[in-house]
């Protein structure tokens, strides 16, 4: 009579040698500048640096205006993502591009792109000047606004491949239930997208903070009122490079602390 | 007027054409038989306002809901249907008794309301203990009764099941077709059952529509269609001879006669159901000797011809319907009247537990 | 035997011909000026170089003059990081000083041409600005270049000196950035260089008073580890030359 096991065989095989080599390069274009902001990092000036005003405002600014992006979004994105999914209207196509054309100019463009039209002297916001005397850039609308621009295609593009790949069925089993379509979208079709969208809001999130170019073009760059953490860095670089790895250390904490906080849920609908 | 009334004709994109015209009363189960590929699930999304028609009407309890002459057309949430789709589409992120109770809430119904009267389709179903369970988590069996019930709460004025048990294995499958057949005696609503597999749309079914390519090619109750089949599809699938009985060691007393059959199979014992195909039933002019358990005089009560196939229809200890080759009819010299015995191999008689 | 002996000779004499006569052409020190030559300059002295790159190409064919351009405080930092480069020429002497300080200069640094601060307002004036104590006003969008940019750094110091408290609503990265803000009138007013008001169609100058105005003096040297330190060393001379000095003054500059 044989005897049960007492441990269990695994068989295991290796990963192909190559696919290893090639990862291992892969994840060193990642690591390796960040060693290299590690190793100058003047560890002893760290805490007074970190308390300074300027940092202190960045971040406020930073996290305001990154969140406030991503909401905005939430709210608009999600629907035009919905539009361009599901209706076939005249002119889809075009209108697809051009929500992802910010994801291919230059960001600085893009802010450039943003002063014409909505600054002082732009086609929008010269009447709205004139009429109210508000001036969008120079102002933490502007941040807001620029950190949108730039961030929203990324909602929409995940979201609207989600839409996409979403079995319609379940959508007509609920509405057969006697479900109106803003019930269905609500209880069934939301729901369902929630990985991709929760991924979606991550990826944008990420982007809005950022996001330097056309905040700086069009925002412009003010301690306290516009001068976001990317921003910092860049002015700081100029004056006190001690300072400028201090802020850089603080965006990449901030990011890391959320990506691993999520835990792999969002990057792969785990 | 009550109930279903509808002329349904559907283009498809393939070029696929379903022209059907369905009646079904209150109180009243209909089976519509056909093979895969017959236009069945477009009827379904069809009904249900998924897809709109191209041609015809529906009209249920005298409210129209598709008229495309009249250019009306009821919304899918509007219909009153209840839905027991193929692949029973829950809702694999809320738990058993919010999937039930989705109906009754998304129409406004109060929420605890709702979910109580969820508790007891929970229990009638037997569901009991699985409630907050979500559908990735239960068996497929659970999941068919999950689906029944979220149609049934919807207190549809028509209830339509799609191939619900055709996911199934054997066992499960015997076990629900009993409790399906329960339920569906106990709606009052109009029942409308897409099936592929005769048994189940003879034994649930009060009135059969047999479907092929998109047309209703016989229509008639069970027992009609299997005794007087109009097409080779019918008499193929559908025509087979169906008894229920009582199996002891594979003798089995076939109910309402005297006659008992034997069978190969001793695995079941207790009610059953025996099936013997038409194909299966060997006629000869003499007593035949040799390797039939079962053989008996029975007397022609009428003969049908069908394509290749002769069907013979036979009176006597047993009433069964004989398929031979119109050769074998014509050298037998059959006809209505005649005397002639049958012999069915034992191995050839098919049991299932009832 | 003797046609060969023909080719030969006529080789020879082809050779010799040749060398005399390249020989002829290089400069005063007897070596070639050509290959390339990286010029890092500030982005401010962008017209002056662009102008003075094509004359040394004129003057010198065989030269090919790249033009590495962006703020005095970035060109620094790549200097100092190992980049390539031929010769320095900065917007300011802390950016210089430093890079002196690091080794990377291969002589001491020259003043080649001189500037000074305007205020710079869009043509239509908008906020009617007149003089620098209007740029204490809240009501107006002002832009100055941001710390640690020496255009930013000079601002700052004639602020101090006239004692206005100017009310800045943004710090931009470099003065370029600030000119196409003035010009497009989004801002109504900010402190550039005075080469840059003449070089810019889109703005006009309102003056700053001598007294608290700084001079600002551009150094320019050739590197230490110039790739091609013949050429860098010509460029240097060619700028501080008669030629170049001219080149500078039609720029707007004040010459050394």
């Amino acid at each position: 009579m044989t005897s049960a096991p007492t441990a269990r065989r695994s068989i295991r095989r290796r990963p192909p040698i190559v696919f290893v080599a090639l990862g291992v390069l892969g994840t060193l274009i990642f690591v390796v500048p960040l060693l290299g902001l590690l190793q100058k990092t003047p560890w002893s000036d760290l805490p007074e640096l970190l308390t300074s005003d300027i940092v202190i405002d960045a971040l406020r600014l930073s996290l305001i205006s990154s969140v406030a992006a991503t909401l905005i979004a939430l709210v608009l994105g999600v629907p035009l993502a919905w539009l361009l999914a599901r209706v076939d209207f005249p002119g889809r196509r075009l209108v697809r591009a051009v929500v992802t054309l910010p994801m291919v100019l230059p960001p600085v463009v893009g802010g450039a792109a943003l002063l014409f039209a909505l600054g002082r002297r732009g086609f929008v916001g010269g009447p709205i000047y004139d009429a109210t005397g508000f001036v969008l850039p120079f102002s933490i609308w502007g941040v807001i606004v620029a950190n949108t621009f730039v961030a929203m295609p990324f909602l929409v593009v995940t979201v609207e491949a989600a839409f996409v790949n979403l079995d319609q069925r379940f959508e007509g089993a609920a509405a057969t239930l006697g479900a109106s379509r803003l019930t269905v979208f609500r209880r069934v079709t939301l729901p369902m997208i929630a990985p991709s969208l929760a991924g979606g809001l991550v990826l944008t999130w990420a982007r809005a903070l950022g996001e330097f170019g056309a905040t700086a073009t069009f925002a412009g760059n003010l301690q306290g009122r516009t001068q976001t953490l990317p921003l910092a860095v860049f002015v700081s670089l100029e004056s006190d490079r001690g300072a400028a790895i201090a802020i850089s250390l603080v965006l990449v904490a901030i990011s890391l602390v959320v990506l691993i906080g999520l835990r792999d849920r969002w990057w792969l609908r785990r | 007027m009550s109930g279903l009334n509808a002329h349904l004709i559907v283009q498809r994109g393939d070029g696929f054409l379903l022209d059907v015209e369905i009646q079904i009363e209150q109180g009243q189960t209909v089976a519509l038989l056909g093979p895969n590929g017959a236009g069945k699930s477009t009827l379904v999304s069809a009904l249900a306002g998924l897809i709109p028609l191209d041609g015809g009407r529906i009209v249920l309890n005298g409210a129209v809901l598709d008229d495309v002459d009249a250019d009306v057309f009821v919304a899918p949430e509007q219909r009153r249907l209840g839905i027991v789709f193929q692949d029973y589409l829950l809702f694999d992120h809320l738990t058993v008794l919010d999937n039930i109770a989705f109906g009754p809430v998304s129409r406004r119904s109060e929420r605890s309301t709702a979910r109580r009267s969820a508790k007891g389709w929970v229990d009638d179903l037997e569901l009991t203990g699985f409630e907050d369970r979500k559908p990735p988590e239960i068996s497929g069996g659970q999941a068919q009764r999950v689906a029944l019930a979220r149609a049934l709460a919807a207190d549809p004025e028509l209830l339509l099941l799609d191939e619900p048990l055709a996911a199934l294995d054997a066992t499960t499958h015997v076990r629900l077709r009993r409790m399906l057949g329960e339920h569906l005696g106990g709606c009052r609503a109009p029942r409308l059952l897409i099936t592929h597999d005769p048994t189940d749309a003879f034994l649930l079914a009060d009135f059969v529509y047999i479907v092929e390519s998109g047309r209703i090619t016989q229509t008639g109750t069970p027992d009609e269609i299997r005794r007087h089949p109009a097409t080779a599809y019918v008499a193929d699938v559908a025509g087979t001879n169906l008894f229920a009985g009582v199996s002891e060691h594979g003798s089995v007393l076939i109910d309402g006669t005297h006659f008992t059959l034997h069978t190969a199979d001793t695995s079941v014992d207790g009610a059953v159901l025996v099936t013997v195909h038409p194909r299966a039933v060997a006629l000869h002019p003499a007593e035949p000797h040799g390797s039939p358990r079962n053989t008996w005089l029975a007397r022609v009560e009428g003969i049908e011809r069908l394509g290749d196939t002769t069907r013979v229809l036979l009176d006597g200890p047993l009433r069964l319907a004989a398929d031979i080759t119109p050769n074998a009819a014509e050298a037998l010299a059959l006809q209505p009247g005649t005397e002639i015995w049958a012999a069915v191999k034992a191995t050839e008689i098919g049991i299932s537990a009832a | 035997m003797v046609f060969k002996r023909a080719m030969v000779s006529c080789c020879t004499a082809a050779t010799l011909v040749l060398t005399v006569s390249c020989g002829s052409q290089s400069s005063d020190a007897g070596t070639e000026i050509s290959g390339r030559v990286v010029v890092f300059a500030a982005a401010s002295l962008t017209d002056v170089f662009d102008a003075m790159a094509t004359a040394f190409e004129a003057e010198f064919p065989g030269a090919d003059v790249q033009l590495n351009l962006a703020g005095s405080s970035t060109l620094r930092e790549q200097i100092l990081g190992g980049a390539p480069g031929d010769v320095f020429a900065s917007a300011d002497e802390r950016n210089m000083g430093i890079v002196n300080s690091a080794g990377e200069l291969e002589s001491a640094p020259m003043i080649f041409a001189r500037n000074s601060l305007q205020i710079a307002v869009p043509v239509s004036n908008p906020g009617e600005v007149t003089s620098l104590a209007d740029l204490a006003d809240d009501d107006l969008l002002i832009g100055i270049c941001a710390e640690g940019v020496p255009c930013g750094d000079f601002a700052r110091l004639v602020l101090d000196a006239a004692g206005v408290e100017a009310s800045i609503d943004t710090n931009e990265g470099d003065v370029r950035a600030l000119l196409t803000k003035i010009e497009a009138n989004e801002l109504d007013a900010g402190i550039v260089y005075t080469t840059d008001i003449e070089s810019s169609s889109g703005v006009t100058g309102v003056n700053i008073p001598d007294e608290v105005n700084v001079e600002v003096e551009y150094p320019m040297a050739a590197l230490a580890a110039a790739p091609n330190p013949v050429v860098a060393g010509a460029f240097v001379d060619f700028v501080l030359s008669p030629m170049g000095q001219d080149i500078v003054v039609a720029e707007g500059f004040d010459p050394r």
